[in-house]
C-alpha cells in the first residue's frame, strides 16, 4: 500500500484509563486511512501487544511492538522493538520497571537503559519526555547532554527526536527547538501523534477516563485532561500538513517501520521448557519409564492392550516433542502430592495414581500417559476413550491440559512453583478485568458529576450485563425514563456504550501459569500481582495461547475441595478411602437419581437449567455426561441448540446437515455445535480455514466491539465456502451458528462430566458426608445453605443447630447424637449424659431442646463395591446427623471459633452460660448470635432468657472480666420466643433454620388456593395455579426471559417470567418471598410455571439470599 | 483600633478582566489569519509563533471549542487571537 505515514506512538485501551479505543477500532481505522504499518505503544505494558498483532495480521497491516515507558523521574520514553533482541529487552525493561517501582507505579531507572538498548529504537518521547520538557523549559545544555547519552547507549542510527503536534499550546515552538537540537547532533527527527483514540469524537471518552483515573469529575480535572480532540489517528495528509516545516519527520516514520521487522506473532523464539532427567535417560525414555512403572502398579502387569496404547501415545508425544511438556506436569503433580502428604491428606506409602492431588481436564483425560503420571482420574482403556480427538499426527497446537485442585492445595502449589522456578521463569497468566454495566455507570456517573445517589440507584437497578444496553434499561425504569435525553445523562448513555468491555486493569487469572526454561521476561513482561509473593505476566490466556506458550492451569475447584473433604469424612467414618477412579461409571442407580433432577450440590448439573435438561437428555454413561454438561452453555443455548439436540437425541426427530461438509465435525453431536472445538472444525471443513485462522475466527466472536472483524471473517468464510461448492445462503446459515457466547471444549466437558458423575455417586451412596462437605466448603455452587439443608432433609439427613459443648469450628457428623471424631473429653462427658453405647441422649442439660424430636435418618444406600465395617464406635445409623459448626454463626470468626474449641478441650465442657462467657471471653455480638443460633440451648433452654443473661454478665473488653456471680436476682419474666421469632433469629445469624422451613410457617396465612410444590405434582399442563415460596434463584440469561426458582417446605418450583410479565413486575421480583399466579407448563418430564402475576410479601428482613446470575 | 465600617471594601460590582474582544480577521482558504483589524487599522500577520486548540466543557450547554493563534503582527506586536469554532467568530484574547 502506498502510504506516506506510519503512526509510531499509539495507545489502545490497554493503556488503562488512558487509551479510549480498542485495538480493533484503531486497526480498522488505520486500514481506512491507508496505513501500512502501525505501532502499539501502551503505557508500561504489553498487555495488548499479541492481541493487536493478531488482528493486524488478519488485516494485513504491519505491526510494530513497542511501549511508552515511565522513567523513575516520571518522564516518558517511547521504545520500539526492531529485532527479537530488542523485544526481549523491552520485556525486561518493563518487568524491571514494576519490580523496582512497585505494582502500581512502574518506574525504570534510566541508568540501566544502556544494558538493554540493543535491538531497540528510541524516540525521545511525548511532551512529558525528558528532552522535550528540558527544551520547553529552555534548559538546552541539559537536553543536549541527555541526547548525547542516548546516542552513546543506542547509537545515532537508533535514536530519533520525537516531534508531536497535537495543536497544544507550545507545540510549535517546542518542535522548532527540537528540530534545531536534532540537526545540531545529526539525529533524525520523527513525527508521531501520541494517539489515544481512533477518531476525534472519542476525545470525550478519553477525557472521562482521565477523570476516572484521578477519581475526580471532568470539572475538577481541567489540568490533567488533554486540551483538545487532536490525539486521534490522523491521515497521512493531515500529518504532512502539520509538519510542513519538517517533512523529513513524516518520511522517517516509514524508515522506522521498514526497519522494525520483528513480528510478535512469528518471531518470539519460544521453546518448550526443558526437563532435567536422571543420568542415562532422555526426556522421552524417562517418561516411558515412569509410565511403565505406574502401569505395573495399576494393572498388575503390562498387557498387550496397555502396551499398544502406551506405544501409540509415546510415539505421538515423541513426534510432537512433548515429553518435556508432560514431565513438567508430572513434576507439578509430584509437588502437589508432597503438599497433600504435608497436609495429612495422603501418605508417602500411597502411590500417586491412587490418590491424585488434582485432576486434569482436557487432553489428559483421554490419555493413558495422563492417567499413569497422575494427571487424570479416569482409566481411558476402561472407558474406551479415543485418543484421536486430543492427540493426533496433524495436531496444530499443544494439547490443552488444565489441572483442577482443591483450594488449599492450589494456594500452596502456586507458592512452591514460584519458589522452584523463580518469578522470571514461572508466572501466573494475566487476566484483563473489563468494564461492564455497573462499573461503567458508577465511574462515568462520577466523572460527569451526576448526583451520587442517582448514580447509585441506577447502578443498583439495572439488570443487564452489557453497558451497551443502558438506554434500554433506563427506559424500563420509571424514575430514569425521562432522563435518557436529558443533558449529561445523554452523555452517560453514549459513553457507557463506548466504554463497555474496555480493559480496566491487569488482574490475575484464577490459575493459569506459564513456565519456561529460558527467562520468561525475555518473552513477556512479568510483574507483581496484588497477592504478595505472586507474579503475573502481561498476557491473558488468549495471548498466551497465541504465543504457543505452555500454559499450565491450576484451578481451584470448590467441587474438588468438597470431594476431598467428603472422601476424608467417609474414611474417618468407614475406615477406608474410596478410590474414585475405580468406581463403576455405569451405575444406573446413580444416573437414575440424576434423571429425577435430584442434583442439588452436584458439580455442573445442579443449576436449574441442568435440572431441566438432565431428565430430558437422560445420561446413562460418561459420554452422555459430557454431552449433558456441554449442552447447557450459553453458546449452545443461543441458537436453540439444546432443545434441538434433545429432540434429535430422545425423540428421534429427523434432521440433516446444512451441508454435507459439516458431517465430520458434527456427526457425533447430531448436527449441533455443542463444543467450541466444533466451531474451528466446521470453519476448516466448510470454508477451508487453516487451524490458526479457524481459531482466530472463534476468538473474534468473543471480542467486544467486533462488528468489523466479524464482517471481515464472514467475507472470508463466504469465499472459502463458495470455493468448496457451498451456496451463499447455506454458508450464511452455517456461519450464523457461530457466536461469541461461552461453550466448553469437548475435552473439558468430558473431564467435568466425570467429576459430576463422581459427585453424584457420592451423593447417592454417602449423602451425609456429601452434605457435611458442601456445608463446610461454602460459598460454592448454586444454592444457599437453607436450600442445601432442605435437600439434605429430603435425603434423610438431620441438620442440628450448633452446640457450645459439641460443635467444632466446621460442621461435623454426629453419630447417634455424638461427634464421630471428637477429642476424648467430649466423648467422656458425653458418656456421662448418655445411656452407654447406643449414645441416645437421655437427659438435660446436655440436649434440652436438642435433636430428640428429629425424624430418624433413613439408612443410606450403600455401594456393593465398598461394604462398610460394622460397629467400631460408629453410632447407630438411625441417628447420624449434621451438626453445624461455630463458623456458621455470624460474628464468630475463625479465631473465636477455635478459641471456644480450645477452651473446651483444655478445661472441659461449659457448665452454664456464665462459665462459657468467663472462660472464652467472647465478644458480645458473637455471644448473642450464638445464643440466637441455639448454641446454648443445651445449657439455657430459653433463648430470650439467655440473651438477658448475656446482657447482665457482659463486660466489654478492658473492663473487669465477667465473674460467675449469681444473676438470678436480676433475671426477668420474659415472654417466650415464638417459633417465628426463633426462625428469623436463625436466619439472621446463620442464614438457615435447621428445624423447619419458612413456608411451613407462612402456609396458614396464605389462601387455600396457594398450592405447594407437592400439590403441583397432580396439576395438568395448562392449568392456572397460584404458588408461593422463597426465591432461591434469579437468572436472566441471554434469551431475555427471567427464570426464578421458588422453594417451599416440600421442594422447588421453577418459574419462567416472559418479558411482558417481567416488565410489569420487575421490582416485585426482587422480594425475598413471592406469590405467583401462572400457568402450568409440562414437557418431557419437566414442569414450569409461566408467571402471569407476581407479588411479594412485605416485611421479612434477614432472609437467606437468592443467588442471582445474569 | 480601626473600627469595622460594616461595609463592603468596594462598592463596585465584581468585574471580569481579560474578556476576549470580538475582532475582524481576514482568513486564508484554510481559515488561518492573514490580517487583523484593530481600531480600524489593518495589521498584517507577519508570523504564526504558535497555534493550539481547546475543546472544553463539552458536557455543558455551551461547549468551548476554539483555535488559538499566537501571532506577531507586521508592526512587531505579539498578539493572541482565536477563532470560536462553534460560531466562526474571531476574538482577541485578553490585554
Amino acid at each position: 500500500m502506498n502510504s506516506s505515514y506510519a503512526e509510531l506512538h499509539c495507545h489502545s485501551n490497554y493503556s488503562f484509563q488512558e487509551g479510549a479505543s480498542s485495538v480493533e477500532d484503531l486497526l480498522f481505522r488505520a486500514k481506512d486511512l491507508g496505513y501500512r504499518a502501525l505501532a502499539l505503544t501502551d503505557h508500561d505494558n504489553l498487555c495488548g501487544a499479541m492481541h493487536f498483532a493478531q488482528v493486524a495480521r488478519t488485516l494485513e497491516i504491519q505491526t510494530i511492538t513497542g511501549a511508552e515507558i515511565t522513567l523513575d523521574d516520571g518522564s516518558h520514553l517511547t521504545l520500539l522493538a526492531e529485532t527479537q533482541q530488542g523485544y526481549s529487552n523491552l520485556c525486561n525493561i518493563i518487568s524491571y520497571s514494576y519490580i523496582s517501582g512497585g505494582r502500581k507505579n512502574p518506574a525504570f531507572d534510566i541508568k540501566h537503559l544502556s544494558e538493554m538498548a540493543q535491538g531497540l529504537i528510541l524516540l525521545t518521547g511525548c511532551r512529558q519526555g525528558q528532552i522535550p520538557s528540558l527544551v520547553t523549559e529552555g534548559r538546552h545544555r541539559e537536553a543536549e547532554d541527555l541526547l548525547r547519552q542516548y546516542l552513546d547507549w543506542f547509537g545515532t542510527a537508533n535514536v530519533f527526536v520525537e516531534l508531536q503536534h497535537n495543536l497544544v499550546q507550545g507545540d510549535t515552538p517546542r518542535i522548532r527547538r527540537l528540530v534545531d537540537l536534532a540537526n545540531r547532533y545529526g539525529v533524525s527527527p520523527v513525527a508521531t501523534n501520541n494517539v489515544h483514540y481512533h477518531i476525534p469524537e472519542r476525545h470525550r471518552l478519553q477525557d472521562a477516563l482521565v477523570a476516572i483515573s484521578h477519581n475526580q469529575s471532568l470539572e475538577e480535572t481541567h489540568r490533567q485532561r488533554r486540551p483538545n480532540r487532536h490525539f486521534h489517528l490522523k491521515s497521512p495528509e493531515e500529518m504532512a500538513e502539520l509538519f510542513l516545516e519538517c517533512p523529513q519527520a513524516v518520511k522517517n516514520t516509514l524508515r522506522i517501520a521498514d526497519r522494525c521487522g520483528f513480528d510478535i506473532t512469528r518471531d518470539m523464539g519460544y521453546r518448550f521448557p526443558d526437563y532435567p532427567v536422571p543420568e542415562g535417560f532422555t526426556p522421552q525414555s524417562f517418561l516411558e519409564h515412569l509410565c511403565l512403572q505406574a502401569a505395573k502398579r495399576r494393572y498388575g502387569s503390562i498387557t498387550d492392550r496397555v502396551q499398544n496404547r502406551l506405544d501409540e501415545e509415546l510415539r505421538l508425544i515423541n513426534r510432537h516433542n512433548l515429553s518435556g511438556f508432560f514431565l513438567i506436569y508430572y513434576e507439578i503433580i509430584q509437588m502437589a502430592r508432597e503438599i497433600m502428604i504435608e497436609l495429612g491428606l495422603s501418605d508417602v506409602e500411597i502411590p500417586l495414581e491412587e490418590r491424585p492431588p488434582g485432576r486434569g481436564r482436557g487432553s489428559s483425560v483421554s490419555m493413558l500417559v495422563g492417567y499413569l503420571i497422575g494427571l487424570s482420574h479416569i482409566d481411558p482403556l476402561k472407558y474406551n476413550l479415543s485418543l484421536e480427538r486430543f492427540l493426533s499426527d496433524d495436531m496444530g497446537s499443544v494439547p490443552d491440559i488444565d489441572l483442577d485442585f482443591p483450594r488449599n492445595i492450589r494456594e500452596e502449589l502456586i507458592k512452591r512453583v514460584h519458589e522452584k522456578w523463580g518469578w522470571d521463569h514461572a508466572a501466573l497468566s494475566g487476566m484483563i478485568s473489563t468494564y461492564k454495566m455497573k462499573g461503567a455507570i458508577r465511574d462515568l456517573g462520577k466523572a460527569l458529576g451526576l448526583p451520587k445517589q442517582d448514580v447509585d440507584k441506577l447502578a443498583k437497578r439495572v439488570d443487564a450485563h452489557s453497558a451497551r444496553e443502558l438506554k434500554l434499561e433506563m427506559q424500563e425504569l420509571p424514575e430514569f425514563r425521562d432522563k435518557t435525553d436529558a443533558p449529561v445523562w445523554r452523555d452517560l448513555i453514549d459513553l457507557a456504550d463506548q466504554l463497555d468491555g474496555f480493559p480496566k486493569y491487569l488482574a490475575q487469572h484464577p490459575g493459569g501459569m506459564i513456565i519456561s526454561s529460558s527467562p520468561l521476561t525475555d518473552m513477556v513482561p512479568v510483574q507483581q500481582s496484588a497477592i504478595d509473593g505472586r507474579y503475573i505476566c502481561h498476557w491473558d490466556k488468549d495471548s498466551i495461547d497465541q504465543a504457543g506458550f505452555v500454559k499450565i492451569d491450576f484451578l481451584a475447584l470448590g467441587a474438588l475441595s468438597q470431594m476431598q473433604e467428603c472422601l476424608q469424612l467417609i474414611e474417618e467414618r468407614d475406615g477406608h478411602y474410596i478410590d474414585l477412579s475405580r468406581i463403576d461409571f455405569d451405575d444406573q442407580a446413580v444416573y437414575g437419581m440424576m434423571h429425577q433432577a435430584d442434583t442439588i450440590g452436584i458439580f455442573q448439573v445442579e443449576s436449574a437449567a441442568q435440572m431441566q435438561t438432565v431428565p430430558r437428555i437422560r445420561p446413562i454413561n460418561l459420554t452422555d455426561m459430557a454431552y449433558e454438561v456441554g449442552a447447557v452453555r450459553p453458546g449452545v443455548g443461543v441458537n436453540d441448540g439444546v432443545t434441538q439436540f434433545i429432540q434429535r437425541r430422545t425423540q428421534g426427530i429427523p434432521w440433516d446437515y446444512d451441508h454435507p461438509l459439516e458431517q465430520r465435525a458434527l456427526e457425533r453431536t447430531l448436527g449441533i455445535i455443542l463444543f467450541q472445538d466444533q466451531v474451528n472444525h466446521v470453519a476448516r471443513d466448510v470454508a477451508g480455514f487453516t487451524p490458526l485462522e479457524a481459531d482466530q475466527l472463534r476468538r473474534a466472536f468473543g471480542r467486544k466491539h467486533n462488528q468489523s472483524l466479524i464482517a471481515f471473517y464472514w467475507e472470508k468464510f463466504r469465499q472459502g465456502a463458495s470455493e468448496r461448492g457451498v451456496p451463499g445462503d447455506v454458508a450464511e446459515k452455517i456461519f450464523k451458528k457461530f457466536n461469541g457466547q461461552y461453550m466448553f471444549p469437548e475435552s473439558h466437558a468430558f473431564a467435568f462430566g466425570a467429576t459430576a458423575y463422581h459427585m453424584a455417586w457420592l451423593k447417592y451412596y454417602h449423602p451425609l458426608e456429601f452434605f457435611v462437605a458442601i456445608f463446610n466448603q461454602q460459598p460454592m455452587g448454586f444454592y444457599n445453605t437453607e436450600t442445601l439443608k432442605e435437600d439434605a432433609k429430603r435425603h434423610g439427613i438431620t441438620v442440628i443447630n450448633p452446640d457450645i459443648n459439641l460443635s467444632m469450628e466446621k460442621c461435623t457428623i454426629v453419630s447417634g447424637g455424638r461427634p464421630t471424631f471428637h477429642p476424648p473429653f467430649v466423648r467422656e462427658e458425653f458418656e456421662r449424659y448418655t445411656d452407654g453405647e447406643r449414645g441416645e441422649p437421655n437427659s438435660p442439660p446436655f440436649v434440652k431442646g436438642g435433636w430428640g424430636d428429629f425424624r430418624p435418618v433413613k439408612p443410606s444406600p450403600r455401594p456393593s463395591a465398598s461394604p462398610l465395617p460394622e460397629g467400631e464406635g460408629v453410632g447407630g445409623e438411625g441417628s447420624d446427623a449434621l451438626l453445624l459448626g461455630f463458623l456458621y454463626v455470624k460474628g464468630v470468626g475463625a479465631a473465636a471459633a477455635s478459641s471456644i474449641v480450645q477452651t473446651r478441650d483444655s478445661g472441659g465442657p461449659f457448665s452454664n452460660l456464665g462459665d462459657a462467657m468467663e472462660r472464652t471471653g467472647l465478644q458480645r455480638e458473637a455471644l448473642e448470635n450464638l445464643v440466637a443460633a441455639g448454641a446454648f440451648d443445651s445449657l439455657t433452654p430459653d433463648r430470650r432468657n439467655a440473651l438477658w443473661e448475656v446482657g447482665l454478665r457482659y463486660r466489654p473488653h478492658g473492663y473487669q472480666q465477667a465473674l460467675p456471680l449469681p444473676v438470678e436476682q436480676d433475671m426477668a419474666e420474659l415472654p417466650k420466643q415464638t417459633e417465628w421469632e426463633i426462625m428469623m433469629d436463625e436466619y439472621r445469624t446463620m442464614r438457615l433454620h435447621p428445624k423447619g422451613h419458612l413456608m411451613t410457617m407462612l402456609r396458614p396465612y396464605l389462601g387455600q388456593d396457594v398450592l405447594s410444590s407437592q400439590d403441583l405434582l397432580g396439576r395438568a399442563d395448562g392449568e392456572v395455579v397460584t404458588v408461593a415460596g422463597m426465591v432461591i434463584r434469579r437468572q436472566r440469561p441471554l434469551s431475555k426471559a427471567v427464570f426464578l426458582t421458588l422453594e417451599d417446605e416440600f421442594g422447588h418450583i421453577p418459574i419462567v417470567v416472559w418479558p411482558q410479565a417481567f416488565k410489569k413486575h420487575r421490582m416485585d421480583i426482587k422480594e425475598p418471598v413471592l406469590i405467583i399466579r401462572g400457568q402450568v407448563s409440562r414437557r418431557e418430564g419437566t414442569m414450569n410455571i409461566i408467571a402471569q402475576h407476581i407479588r411479594g410479601t412485605q416485611g421479612l428482613p434477614h432472609m437467606p439470599k437468592a443467588r442471582s446470575w445474569q | 483600633m480601626v473600627q469595622n465600617p460594616r461595609e463592603a471594601a468596594s462598592s463596585s460590582p465584581i468585574r471580569s478582566l481579560n474578556l476576549p474582544a470580538l475582532i475582524q480577521v481576514e482568513e486564508d482558504a484554510h481559515q488561518r489569519p492573514l490580517a487583523i483589524s484593530l481600531r480600524r487599522r489593518r495589521l498584517g500577520v507577519a508570523s504564526v509563533d504558535d497555534l493550539w486548540e481547546i475543546d472544553e466543557e463539552w458536557w455543558r450547554e455551551s461547549p468551548i471549542v476554539r483555535r488559538y493563534y499566537q501571532v506577531t503582527t507586521e508592526d512587531g506586536r505579539p498578539m493572541t487571537i482565536f477563532r470560536d469554532l462553534v460560531s466562526g467568530e474571531w476574538y482577541r484574547q485578553g490585554g
